[in-house]
């Protein structure tokens, strides 16, 4: 796997969230916004792989203990589901297993992998600059709120640019989507090393969410 | 139902298709038991089934954004797979090594069906992976005995070809030791003849050539009935004509001045007779010189007995006192003069009668005799010496009177008289001489046995021998001229019959002889 970096830091280390997850859960869940069940189910797969069959029983148990019972296995992959049950599920995940920054960003990372929507959207591939014209389109596919755009592609200088309009649940939710269109770069461009960094934050210096990415 | 709920009920419709479509794609992707991954252009994986997680033990997250050449050995092979081939046709296939988890190679063929777009751009590919394991053990096995198979046949192959050199060998030592034989037998002094088991001719060396005077190129490969025809050979046929194995040897003399010593030999390999060697040993000379010898003996002998006699009568005459009275003392000389007179007379009696024995002049008065009456005179003429050596005789003969039988008597009379006197003057003081007549359906068979010093085991078959004698004898008797078995074997043989003896040293020997009755 390619070096990752988050702006300009080598993704790693414990969150310590001030509030308690109950509040935050309670908060997130007030937001509206819904995204594909294959989004939650990508997640649910990372856990599993990475902390065992057992890990995603906990994962219920917890989401029943703050008030919002699932059945995981049933998520269906492109039926839609509230884009906070997904942000809570990665909350969730870091909190029982003390998972770092890298952890989250790594998740969204494997999320693609497993996308079916990821996949058919691929059948526009046929050059880099014609899969990141599909981006938008990509959103669009995965997500009914917010907006992606994608300009800025440039192959001299290597990058191009990512912005999300319209998505505030969590500052988590920051690394995670790095991870995940870091995944998204590393499909449609090949090259030894790919970075993402965000640029602009919709709960810091921005109105929206911009990542860059360059490439070697 | 206006506009907007018409395109929502459409949308809903939609959706439940997807899901649907979803849930059978799931399901297909799940059931498929081909391993199946999806590549994009770049050569990264973006998806795979569930057979292909079974077959390389990787899942989906460790999988997919993975390069694919990473899931082969033969990196250059599945990138020149996808650029020559897949790009340019839509389907290919190739056999190449999948890398599985923990490095387990896994020999496989790789399906390959390109994707393109509507507009026709090449957008990735699905490969499809089938796992040739089994095959392959299977080939490879099939390999292994064809290989080993291989190997026994090229090691049969390398022994033949020792074998062949061995032979040839063998056949270039053979040749050689035929030429070797052929030079011996070439060069050999006697002359050689070689028949076949078939009784053809098939060697003549050129000293048989020169003996009997044929040729080679002539006689060889002709049967000897035929050859007996050819003055030679006819001479010849009683020897080489004999039906029995082992050697057999006759003097034959081919013309005046050849005589050869022939001997027949069964030529035996692995207890087969494989046929019969013929040796011609020139023995003219020696026969000359035998005779020359003979002759001179005879001439001595003739010589010096007139004068013995004469010597003899003289010292009769003395000794008589014919020429007047003698003392005592000269008696004793005269007697010691007239017995060694009496034993040189007994030597050229002896020494003449071998002369006549090798000249095949010995028998000439054959007539019908009485043997009781011949045996019965000598035992007399031996009567003083018996009593004086105080030795007992006795004659045994059988019941029924025996037949005359046709012998020269005075030569039989001879032939018992050496063999008895041996029994006298060898025999132990007050020993025993048992005189034996028996007769049989076709011959008479006389025995004589002594109880004297014997005949040692390793002088045994020197018994008969010109001038022989023991030598136990020679130590205790002086006299004796080593004839008397001699000319007694000549005097049976001469007649037909047969003489031997047992004996053992120290105790004593017993003489036979047989006489034909016919």
């Amino acid at each position: 796997m390619n070096n990752v970096f988050y702006n300009n830091k080598l993704l790693t280390g414990v969150n310590q969230a001030a509030i308690s997850l109950k509040e935050e859960a309670s908060k997130i869940m007030e937001f509206q916004g819904n995204t594909r069940g294959e989004m939650l189910a990508a997640n649910i797969n990372y856990i599993e792989f990475r902390e065992g069959k057992e890990s995603v029983a906990y994962i219920e148990r917890k989401l029943e203990e703050l008030g919002f019972p699932v059945t995981i296995r049933k998520f269906k992959a492109l039926k839609w589901y509230p884009e906070s049950l997904s942000v809570l599920i990665v909350m969730v995940a870091r909190e029982i297993f003390n998972w770092a920054d890298q952890d989250i960003f790594d998740m969204g990372n494997a999320a693609p992998k497993s996308s079916l929507v990821v996949q058919l959207l691929m059948r526009h591939f046929f050059s880099s600059r014609k899969s990141f014209e599909a981006m938008p389109k990509y959103w669009r596919s995965n997500f009914d709120f917010g907006e992606l755009e994608a300009f800025g592609f440039d192959e001299e200088k290597k990058s191009f640019v990512i912005r999300i309009n319209g998505y505030k649940f969590h500052p988590i939710m920051c690394i995670y989507y790095a991870g995940y269109f870091l995944r998204i770069a590393q499909f449609i461009i090949k090259s030894p090393k790919i970075e993402i960094e965000e640029k602009k934050c919709a709960y810091g210096n921005g109105s929206y969410h911009e990542y860059e990415i360059k490439w070697q | 139902m206006d506009q907007e709920e018409l395109l929502g009920a459409e949308n809903q419709r939609l959706k439940e298709d997807l899901e649907a479509l979803e849930g059978y794609i799931n399901e297909f992707s799940e059931f498929l038991p081909l391993p199946i991954c999806t590549v994009n252009p770049l050569n990264i994986v973006l998806g795979i089934n569930q057979s292909f997680q079974n077959l390389t033990g990787y899942n989906a997250i460790e999988i997919c954004g993975r390069d694919v050449t990473e899931l082969f050995l033969e990196k250059q092979g599945i990138g020149s797979f996808v650029d020559e081939a897949l790009r340019d046709s839509n389907r290919a296939v190739r056999e190449m090594t999948l890398l599985a988890k923990n490095n387990v190679k896994i020999p496989v063929n790789v399906y390959g069906l390109s994707r393109k777009d509507d507009a026709n751009n090449f957008i990735g590919y699905f490969l499809a992976i089938s796992d040739i394991s089994e095959l392959k053990k299977s080939q490879e096995g099939l390999e292994e005995r064809v290989s080993a198979k291989t190997k026994d046949l090229e090691e049969s192959k390398r022994a033949l070809v020792n074998i062949l050199e061995d032979v040839d060998e063998a056949r270039v030592r053979a040749e050689d030791e035929r030429n070797k034989t052929l030079a011996v037998i070439t060069n050999f002094t006697d002359g050689l003849l070689i028949f076949d088991k078939n009784g053809n001719l098939s060697l003549v060396n050129p000293q048989a050539e020169t003996l009997m005077g044929i040729k080679s190129q002539d006689v060889v490969g002709s049967a000897f009935s035929r050859l007996k025809k050819i003055q030679a050979f006819g001479l010849l046929s009683e020897i080489i004509g004999k039906k029995s194995k082992g050697v057999a040897r006759a003097e034959v003399k081919l013309k005046d001045a050849l005589v050869l010593d022939v001997t027949r030999a069964s030529i035996i390999r692995e207890k087969e007779n494989i046929g019969t060697l013929v040796v011609l040993h020139d023995i003219t000379r020696e026969k000359m010189i035998e005779k020359m010898k003979t002759e001179f003996v005879s001439l001595a002998a003739h010589q010096l007995r007139t004068p013995l006699s004469a010597i003899k009568w003289s010292l009769k005459m003395l000794l008589d006192e014919d020429l007047g009275k003698i003392n005592e003392e000269q008696r004793g000389f005269m007697e010691k003069t007239y017995g060694s007179n009496e034993r040189m007379i007994s030597l050229i009696n002896d020494l003449l009668n071998v002369t006549k024995i090798e000249e095949g002049r010995y028998l000439s008065n054959l007539a019908l005799s009485d043997i009781d009456k011949i045996i019965r005179s000598v035992i007399d003429v031996y009567k003083d010496e018996v009593v004086k050596k105080g030795l007992s005789v006795e004659f045994n003969v059988p019941k029924a009177k025996l037949p005359p039988i046709k012998i020269d008597a005075e030569k039989i009379q001879l032939s018992f008289q050496n063999i008895f006197d041996n029994a006298v003057r060898y025999n132990r003081a007050k020993g025993k001489i048992t005189v034996g007549l028996k007769r049989s359906k076709d011959e008479i068979e006389v025995s004589v046995q002594d109880t004297g010093m014997g005949v040692p085991k390793d002088q045994q078959k020197r018994v008969f021998s010109k001038f022989f004698r023991g030598e136990n004898v020679m130590k205790k008797d002086t006299e004796g001229t080593g004839l008397g078995l001699f000319i007694a074997k000549n005097i049976i043989v001469s007649h037909g019959g047969r003489i031997w003896f047992e004996s053992e040293e120290g105790k004593g020997s017993t003489f036979y002889f047989t006489l034909p009755l016919v």
